[in-house]
């Protein structure tokens, strides 16, 4: 299911700047109601800035955010009774308990302790021990329990799963599910391309403060890029591949070629050019969000 | 005990509040023991000092009474250090340190504004300085009721809300600093500096007559320069003390709520 049209966060050519670096350029994007959308980008890319502007804790250069038809600054307290957010790197107060940490949050919050208790159970949380005293991923299991306590309309959450096991991120992955289902709106920020493409309906990647792509995930992975081998039954011509539109060899012999094949109308002449010659096996492999993401991070860019 | 910001700010520092509390009633109480053994060997040699020196400590007659004697020390030494070392340090934890943790981004989550959050810290800092100034003046009644002597409880309570207020006015400097700045160096720095100068200034303007108008540029001038103790507060003295804490107070929310945190 996608969004349903009504945006909950908008952002209108937002610029960020601390001095002379940028943090983020002229970044506009609309996050609908209902759906899963996750920001990509390598660290520093600016991913964190966009979130701490969502909520208020620093404010735009120029341009314009706004959250459930509410400007962060002035509506901030409106929003946030509405939003589960999770920090990047999520610290916590050390001293306390897992048990008060989350007490203190719910009260807060105004959260229903049985919510509290079942999401509690849920992520096997120890409770007793002092957070100072928990690895990594408890704390964020701590960080994730907190967000999702008082059923937010919008998550906001920001490398969720830095931390995690495998099955957790599972679990995670499947609470996401459960929101979306109900029609809630996700709004996240990963490195994990695995995590994106699992979780999200759209996808936005962040390269340098400045908005890439913003596309849907499957139209992303189906557009975005191809492993192709080629084994010819015989010697070929090297330049076989050459000078065809969005295809690269990435290495070659006598008689085999692999190549990237990325956009439309690359994966046809690339069958074309080889039918030229007896193929003995013909391999395409479609590239993860991942590759794509690598290929956009080198600069290399690719047509969607 | 965590149902709120200003619970919680009471309860995390609530060890270090006990133990400054109890160093202050050993303090109070330990002098006020003293004091009529002391005093009475201090008198003969203040009397023997050049009044140079008698400017600085404070006549022989003075020193005769409790009064006089504890103004000296504790309120105007050890005490005093103590209450600016608790109050700056309270002070700077409010929002800098909470800020530098990373746990700020966190707590604003949350369905609450930057001036909640600034004002129970501010709640916080009002109530945790009254528990060790009030130990002190605990143990010197227990001290004096030892020692079978009586001390003004007119002046030990105009004393201690002197005292009160110079902290409050060392602790909202440093709250207000680090709200506004979002450094604990900064907001340590800047009202320990004012304390230290304040300080040498009390100390040396009665011997330098060159220095005896720099006097009203000392905080303590306003703390004790009337001594309270004795005459009881001037009303003039405390509003200054309240200013150095309403000030900054005011200028730190108006920067707090207007900059960018630190993330």
């Amino acid at each position: 299911m996608q969004g349903n049209g009504n945006p909950v966060i908008k952002l209108e050519n937002l610029t960020k700047h601390y001095g002379d670096i940028v943090g983020i350029q002229d970044l506009s994007l609309e996050v609908e109601e209902g759906e899963v959308f996750g920001l990509l980008g390598p660290n520093g890319a600016g991913k964190t800035t966009t979130i701490r502007l969502i909520l208020d804790f620093i404010r735009p250069t120029s341009g314009k955010a706004t959250v459930f038809d509410m400007s962060p600054r002035a509506d901030g307290i409106n929003i946030r009774r509405r939003v589960g957010y999770l920090p990047g790197d999520f610290v916590t107060y050390n001293h306390m308990t897992g048990a008060t940490v989350t007490d203190y949050f719910a009260k807060l919050r105004g959260t229903d302790p049985v919510k509290l208790e079942a999401l509690c159970e849920r992520y096997k949380l120890d409770l007793s021990r002092k957070i100072g005293q928990l690895s990594k991923g408890n704390k964020q299991k701590i960080g994730l329990v907190q967000a999702f306590m008082n059923d937010p309309d919008l998550l906001i959450l920001d490398e969720p799963t830095a931390g995690l096991d495998p099955l957790l991120q599972h679990e995670f992955q499947e609470m996401l599910r459960e929101e979306k289902e109900q029609g809630k709106t996700v709004f996240m920020s990963s490195h994990v391309m695995s995590e994106v493409e699992a979780t999200c309906d759209r996808v936005g990647i962040i390269r340098d403060g400045e908005l890439v792509t913003l596309d849907t995930v499957s139209h992303l992975t189906e557009l975005s890029l191809w492993t192709v081998k080629v084994v010819f039954a015989e010697s070929v011509t090297p330049d076989i591949f050459n000078n065809l539109q969005g295809v690269t060899v990435n290495d070659s012999g006598d008689s085999f070629f692999t190549l990237s094949v990325s956009g439309e109308g690359a994966m046809d002449s690339v069958i074309k050019a080889a039918s030229n010659y007896p193929v003995a096996t013909f391999e395409s492999e479609h590239a993860s969000l991942e590759d794509a993401f690598l290929k956009y991070y080198s600069g290399d860019g690719l047509e969607v | 005990m965590y149902s709120n910001i200003f619970l919680k700010t009471i309860r995390d520092g609530q060890r270090s509040t006990i133990l400054f509390s109890a160093g202050q009633l050993a303090i109070g109480a330990l002098l006020a023991l003293l004091f009529p053994e002391v005093s009475a060997g201090f008198a003969g040699m203040i009397e023997d000092l050049p009044d140079f020196f008698q400017a600085f400590i404070g006549s022989a007659a003075e020193f005769a009474t409790p009064e006089g004697f504890l103004t000296a020390d504790p309120y105007s030494a050890i005490s005093l250090v103590i209450m600016f070392a608790f109050s700056i340090n309270r002070g700077m934890g409010a929002i800098a340190a909470e800020e530098q943790s990373h746990t700020l981004d966190q707590l604003l989550g949350n369905p609450i504004t930057r001036t909640h959050v600034y004002l129970q810290k501010s709640l916080a800092l009002i109530a945790d300085c009254v528990l060790p100034v009030a130990a002190l003046a605990v143990g010197i009644l227990i001290g004096a009721l030892i020692m079978d002597y009586s001390v003004s409880f007119s002046g030990l309570f105009q004393m201690s809300l002197s005292l009160l207020l110079i902290s409050y006015a060392t602790g909202f400097l440093a709250l207000s600093i680090g709200a506004a700045t979002g450094s604990k160096s900064i907001a340590i720095g800047i009202p320990a500096a004012i304390a230290a100068i304040g300080y040498l200034i009390h100390i040396l303007a009665p011997l330098v007559d060159s220095l005896s108008d720099l006097k009203y540029i000392s905080i303590l001038h306003y703390y004790i320069g009337d001594k309270p103790f004795i005459n009881g507060i001037t009303p003039w003295h405390a509003l200054v003390l309240i200013g150095i804490a309403v000030v900054p107070f005011v200028v730190g929310l108006y920067r707090f709520n207007d900059r960018d945190l630190n993330g």
